[in-house]
């Protein structure tokens, strides 16, 4: 039991890690791709990102002189995302599937909705050195949530599979 | 989550999901993140937790929040196929078709763009369908992920009974109206307050002497 619940908390980790990266590389690639003048490539790319993000130019950090896929705020929170996956399994049991204290979550999403709701609401100019950290912090912290919560639905799946049948 | 009547939260996470980001305009929210997405599962999340005893744990917030994105994802694709082939919404085919050629700076791709508008303008709405299809595809998995972060988020976020005992299981037919403190005296107080002497056993008792 307890190696299925290790090999499931490795897989799921593994899976999480590889699709940020993927994720991450392709807000990358939409900018190179462009510069590298494969513009049908790098326009699907970044048809595809503006589902998610409104990837205003002047709010984007740039990468071969183009904007990224998405805004700063969110090329943030990826990347912060990915830096609490690697800081995971220093900080917590890959195997334990409870999430930390809800507190964390809301702490750490607090100033991001503070410096959204300033710039909206214009009370104060968000810069890209706010977004960055707000978006880092609450992507480090949201991966600490992520993790567990996949973890425990594939130890429930394959549970669910493994389970025998009440009228066999 | 088979114990679990998941499919009424999921239904109305799923639609609210889908119906506020298909209709144009409204779903620029999405541009935040996902927002409706986000919301979507959450809200799956949080009607699971309310019909359910027992806390909820993180893996089936998940699942309500994946089967609520799909919900949302064939909710949205049976709003965005009629508004495609009206072409509704060209507008803002055109807008992200003249950014493109703002960021290149490029002659070639300014051209390219100035050819994908014109052609656009001119498609059948088979035509029209049939290249909005990659989009949508892709959306729809974009909006699984996403919806099942926000059943994630909401089990994190409104589950409170994570650290409280869970509720003792009684074998079937087994009672479970009795009256407090029922029945009398148990359990035992142990040594015995009185009668019987504790014996030679010290602090482990004894047999009651004659």
């Amino acid at each position: 039991m307890n190696v299925t619940r290790r090999r499931n908390a490795m897989i799921v980790y593994a899976a999480l890690m590889a699709l940020s990266i993927l994720w991450a590389s392709l807000i990358l690639a939409a900018p190179w791709l462009m510069a590298e003048r494969h513009f049908l490539a790098s326009a699907v790319i970044y048809k595809g990102f503006s589902a998610v993000c409104h990837q205003a130019p002047e709010r984007s950090f740039y990468f071969h002189g183009r904007p990224m896929g998405v805004c700063s705020r969110c090329a943030s929170i990826y990347a912060g995302f990915i830096i609490g996956l690697l800081l995971y399994p220093f900080l917590r049991d890959l195997r334990d599937d409870r999430f930390p204290p809800r507190w964390i979550l809301i702490g750490a999403a607090v100033p991001t909705v503070i410096d959204f709701a300033g710039g909206v609401l214009g009370l104060f100019a968000n810069t890209f050195l706010s977004r960055a950290l707000t978006g880092v912090l609450f992507g480090a912290v949201a991966a600490f949530y992520v993790t567990p919560g996949l973890v425990s639905a594939l130890n429930d799946i394959i549970a669910g599979f493994a389970k025998p049948k009440a009228d066999c | 989550m088979n114990e679990l009547d998941w499919k009424q939260p999921a239904l109305i996470g799923g639609v609210i999901a889908g119906v506020l980001s298909g209709i144009p305009g409204i779903s620029l929210a999405n541009c935040c993140f996902c927002a409706w997405l986000l919301v979507g599962g959450a809200i799956a999340a949080k009607m699971l937790i309310n019909r359910t005893p027992r806390p909820i744990k993180s893996g089936e917030g998940a699942q309500v929040g994946a089967m609520a994105g799909l919900i949302a994802a064939g909710v949205y694709l049976v709003i965005s196929i009629p508004l495609i082939i009206l072409a509704v919404g060209e507008r803002f085919q055109q807008a992200f078709y003249d950014q493109m050629s703002a960021w290149s700076n490029n002659p070639e791709l300014q051209e390219m763009m100035r050819k994908a508008i014109e052609q656009s303008a001119n498609q059948t709405p088979a035509q029209r369908l049939v290249t909005s299809l990659p989009v949508l595809i892709v959306s729809a998995v974009v909006f699984v992920g996403f919806s099942t972060l926000g059943g994630l988020l909401g089990v994190a976020l409104f589950e409170k009974r994570r650290d409280q005992p869970p509720p003792p299981q009684y074998p079937p037919g087994y009672p479970q109206n009795y009256p407090p403190n029922y029945p009398p005296n148990y359990p035992p107080q142990y040594p015995p307050q009185s009668g019987g002497s504790g014996g030679s056993g010290g602090d482990q008792g004894g047999w009651p002497q004659g």
